[in-house]
């Protein structure tokens, strides 16, 4: 009787030992994956915003696109056609020698998948850059040459002559019905646009 | 008996401490990640104000004089919060040479120095740029 009551013990001592080494193990493995999946999602979004080239084709970066506001336009025309929260359809030249661009910098209809952000360049129904999926709606705020934000930018577009962005990308987890924003990355950049300053 | 007893506890704990400082080190590795995209976050924010003060030399006239941003951003505080993390932001001025030194300051030369801290994701002070090594950059005045 007192074999089989050592027994007994040894089995749930063993067991539970054997339960935290594999909650270790797993824990472990959960937050390497989790790393390694928010190294990837900065990347892209550090690609996106910067700029990347892939084989011999130069991705322009968001911050490169939106630097082109007001460039190459007469002083006569208004440079920003829209300015919301969402989207910033605005023209500029792309570089030197080209024409005046019209660029649209937006975040469409939420779906399943989340919010799409494109970006357009004269054509409106063939995006150059996107969909990019974010966790959540992308926050443009327009700030004036005195740093204070524009409240109603679409109706002051004199007025704007910088904007703050903020994007949130995010990947489906292996278990994304449970946890889908758990691996988040939360950009908040500023473009000034030098050529509204001249 | 006691002898076995006591080997299969060492062996425990031997594994254990191994075990420990297996997860040690993956966390470790996790918090790097982490704290490296505040070190990214703080780069954004200091080409914010590098951005910020070369639209506001710009234009004839500009916004602010060449003295007059000297004066605004020798010795400014401020704090930006981005994503619930609040940075600290030290912002200084000072007249330079071309190449940024301040022993043969000239006028016509201004460098501004930022620097910033935050809180790690390990709650420690996260330094990004110090006062030895700040983001740093060298305006030149155009003569307004």
């Amino acid at each position: 009787m007192s074999s089989l009551l050592d027994v007994l013990g040894a089995t749930v001592v063993g067991s539970m030992v054997l339960l935290m080494i594999f909650t270790s193990l797993f824990n472990m493995q959960v937050i390497s994956y989790n790393t390694q999946l928010q190294i990837g999602l900065t990347k892209m979004s550090e690609d996106l915003i910067t700029g990347r080239k892939t084989g011999s084709i130069d991705q322009p970066g968001i911050e490169s696109i939106l630097s082109k506001v007001g460039a190459g336009v007469s002083t006569s025309t208004d440079p920003i056609i829209e300015a919301t929260s969402t989207s910033f359809k605005f023209l500029g030249q792309t570089n030197p020698t080209s024409s005046v661009s019209t660029l649209y910098f937006v975040q469409e209809s939420g779906t399943s998948e989340g919010f799409p952000l494109y970006v357009y360049q004269n054509d409106m129904s063939n995006p150059i850059i996107g969909p990019f999926w974010m966790a959540d709606t992308l926050e443009i705020t327009y700030i004036d040459m005195n740093n204070n934000v524009v409240n109603t930018p679409d109706s002051n577009h004199d007025l704007i002559r910088a904007i703050k962005v903020s994007l949130t990308f995010f990947y489906d987890t292996y278990q994304p019905d449970i946890d889908k924003r758990l691996v988040r990355h939360n950009i908040v950049f500023w473009k000034y646009f030098k050529n509204l300053y001249l | 008996m006691n002898i076995q007893m006591l080997l299969v506890l060492l062996a425990l704990a031997l594994f254990s401490t191994m075990l420990l400082n297996t997860y040690n080190i993956v966390l470790d590795q996790s918090g790097l990640v982490y704290d490296n995209i505040l070190y990214l976050q703080g780069q954004k924010i200091a080409d914010r104000y590098f951005q910020r003060i070369e639209s506001e030399l710009l234009g004839d006239p500009p916004i602010f004089s060449f003295t007059a941003i000297n004066s605004l951003y020798s010795n400014m505080s401020e704090t930006v919060t981005v994503n619930n993390v609040i940075f600290n932001v030290q912002i200084n001025s000072t007249y330079c040479d071309s190449l940024g030194n301040t022993p043969y300051a000239d006028t016509l030369f201004q460098k501004v120095d930022i620097q910033m801290n935050c809180l790690s994701t390990s709650l420690d002070t996260l330094y990004i740029g110090t006062l030895a090594s700040p983001f740093s950059k060298v305006f030149f005045s155009r003569g307004f």
